[in-house]
């Protein structure tokens, strides 16, 4: 992404007049201890799904975060978040997100909001925390890990929302649109590497690395712009009072996938697809999360290349005092359609199991104890002489703290 | 309106019945108020609201209070007041909060802020107001500004009594965030005989109730 947004942004935040009780520092540490029989990582340039490799038990950085936001006059407010995952990264530090947001005090039933900068579509229901953290897993479902490695929103988005809630309804409904650049390359992990679970969100001047065909492990950029031609996405969320959300979202980055760019080394990587999700909540404090997501991408001249994609997962969890359970059970599958080399068709499916235990003993700390199971098949890992059948788990500790300024 | 509830008025059986229980004289000519559900369950935090059909109406003296913003949802959620009331919007929530009403009785917003740096919004008219935040879109919290000379809000058995109230007719009208219709509070006429008498009025909702709004959520959640 162009770099001029990302420091506008970060000087209007940092320099602003607004008053100084309205800016908000947080600062979370979430260090890990990890025992994992997982195949070599796709970050150490294997096809393995997970973040930790077999050989790399012991202590971990699971990330360090930064984050500011606040307001900007009466209707704007920014946000800025940066955090490190790994000293091997690009940058040791870089941000996430990154934007301004007008929001004014609706005036009446509807209300129109925009977000300028670089953010997450609306799409994740198990992202409930501050920067895009997860409060009921260390490791995310596929379909999320999916988000958070290769999409962001490096443009504008456009909310409109009946805010029935606040006009004697017991309903709330709103509609979500936006254009955006910056994100050609997404596609490229999913269909190469296929799903993976884990926590690492992609930093927007970093890269993930990945495993390439013929090419071992590389840094794949994925928030770039190739062919000058902006994506959308378009979405609907309905509320039913605070048990009942429902979202569905439609996005095409319109790439022009036989547009090549020798700076990244990559394609534009034409994508598309649906997502649904569910989340329910009990006045017993059960909380249930389904979402479901199917998509396509192609690549090279005439769309030379085509993969499938389609992951869903159930999430059940269930607050008991300081402490949150939460169990679920992902369902993933990349497959190739069509190849400039027949015969070496790509196919990857698999299932995950998890289970996560998390207590509270204070305010700001969380301590979670996560198990994690993944079977894939991918008949790509026979070019790196392993059995395409794998099964692989982990068994994390997470300590995660969060220093914030405020009074409690 | 009549069809949302029954009323009960039984004082003299009432009264007989105190007597026998030796209850103190004080509390022999009180009024007492109580809200069940269809389920004839009590319905607590039932704001009370009565006004005098006959005779001189008692002005309302306003009041001076506070809607607190604890783990992303008001404390009190719901606060009844007498027109002209003044009432602070303090945050102490760690993250950030923007109130705001677009409710005919009272239109207002107080831009994104933590602590207590705004004076207290002065509510002049009678009426619901529905309260938000604009940040947290599953916040409501609700003020109800009342021009009735005798108000309160039900206790957890679902009552609310006060003194005795001069001899005359009266009419109740009832309020609840979990009533279907929240423009419509449950209206009930009664009538105090003599002074001296207990008065007693059961109200019954009729219609099911909206579900309860859940308990708070950790106050580092957000919106995503």
């Amino acid at each position: 992404m162009p770099s001029n947004i990302a420091s506008r942004l970060l000087l209007a935040g940092l320099f602003t007049s607004a008053p100084l009780a309205a800016q908000q520092l947080e600062v979370t540490l979430d260090g890990r201890l990890v025992t994992s029989d997982s195949r070599t990582s796709f970050l150490d340039g294997g096809l393995g799904k997970l973040r930790a490799n077999a050989s790399s038990d012991g202590a971990e950085l699971g990330r360090l975060r930064f984050a500011m936001s606040g307001a900007l006059g009466e209707s704007f407010h920014y946000v800025l978040d940066a955090s490190a995952w790994s000293m091997n990264d690009t940058n040791p530090i870089d941000l996430t997100e990154a934007y301004l947001e007008w929001r004014p005090a609706p005036s009446g039933v509807w209300r129109s909001r925009v977000k300028a900068g670089a953010f997450y579509p609306a799409i994740s229901l198990e992202h409930r925390g501050t920067g895009w953290t997860n409060p009921y897993f260390l490791s995310s479902s596929a379909l999320n890990t999916w988000i958070g490695e290769e999409l962001r929103t490096i443009g504008l988005e456009y909310n409109l929302d009946w805010l029935g809630a606040q006009h004697n309804s017991q309903f709330d409904f709103g509609l979500t649109a936006a254009v955006f650049g910056w994100n050609d390359p997404a596609g490229v992990v999913v269909a190469l590497r296929g799903f993976a679970l884990h926590d690492r969100q992609t930093p927007l001047f970093g890269r993930l690395r990945t495993w390439v065909p013929g090419g071992g492990r590389q840094q794949r950029v994925l928030f770039d712009e190739i062919d000058g031609r902006p994506g959308y996405y378009v979405g609907a969320q309905a509320k039913y009072g605070d048990r009942v959300l429902v979202r569905a979202l439609h996005y095409d980055n319109r790439a022009d996938s036989a547009v090549f760019d020798a700076a990244i080394d990559d394609y534009a990587w034409e994508t598309n697809f649906d997502s649904v999700g569910l989340r329910l909540q009990s006045a017993n404090d059960w909380t249930v999360i389904a979402q479901w997501l199917s998509g396509e991408t192609f690549v090279g001249s005439s769309r030379h290349d085509a993969w499938y994609f389609d992951a869903q997962f159930l999430l059940l969890a269930k607050q008991l005092g300081k402490h949150r359970f939460a169990a679920r059970y992902d369902w993933f599958a990349t497959s190739q359609a069509r190849s400039i080399y027949p015969g070496l068709l790509g196919r990857d499916r698999g299932n995950a199991r998890s289970l996560a235990w998390t207590f509270e003993p204070l305010a700001r700390l969380e301590v979670t104890a996560e198990y994690l199971r993944v079977d894939s098949n991918y008949n790509w890992r026979r070019w790196l002489g392993e059995a395409p059948q794998a099964t692989e788990s982990s068994l994390q500790i997470g300590v995660r703290y969060t220093f914030k300024t405020g009074r409690r | 309106m009549y069809r949302f509830f029954d009323a009960v008025r039984k004082p003299a059986a009432i009264l007989a019945a105190i007597a026998a229980c030796g209850v103190p004289w004080a509390l022999a000519g009180e009024l007492s108020i109580r809200v069940v559900t269809k389920d004839g369950l009590p319905m607590a935090g039932a704001v009370v609201e009565i006004r005098n059909l006959t005779g001189q109406r008692r002005p309302v003296v306003p009041v001076d209070t506070r809607m607190d913003q604890v783990d992303l949802a008001f404390a009190p959620a719901v606060l009844v007041v007498p027109v002209g009331s003044h009432i602070a919007f303090p945050n102490s929530d760690v993250v950030s909060h923007q109130v705001y009403s677009f409710s005919p009785p009272k239109r207002f917003q107080l831009p994104l802020y933590r602590g207590k740096p705004y004076p207290p919004v002065t509510f002049d008219a009678p009426g619901i107001v529905t309260v938000g935040c604009n940040i947290h879109d599953n916040m409501l919290g609700y003020v109800l500004v009342t021009d009735a000379p005798y108000y309160g809000q039900t206790t957890q058995a679902g009552t609310w009594s006060s003194e005795a109230l001069p001899p005359g007719d009266y009419a109740v009208s009832i309020w609840h965030p979990r009533l279907r219709n929240l423009a419509k509070p449950m209206l009930q006429n009664f009538s105090v005989a003599a002074t001296g008498t207990r008065t007693e009025v059961l109200l019954r909702v009729s219609e099911p109730l909206r579900p309860e709004r859940l308990t708070a959520k950790r106050s580092g959640w957000d919106e995503y």
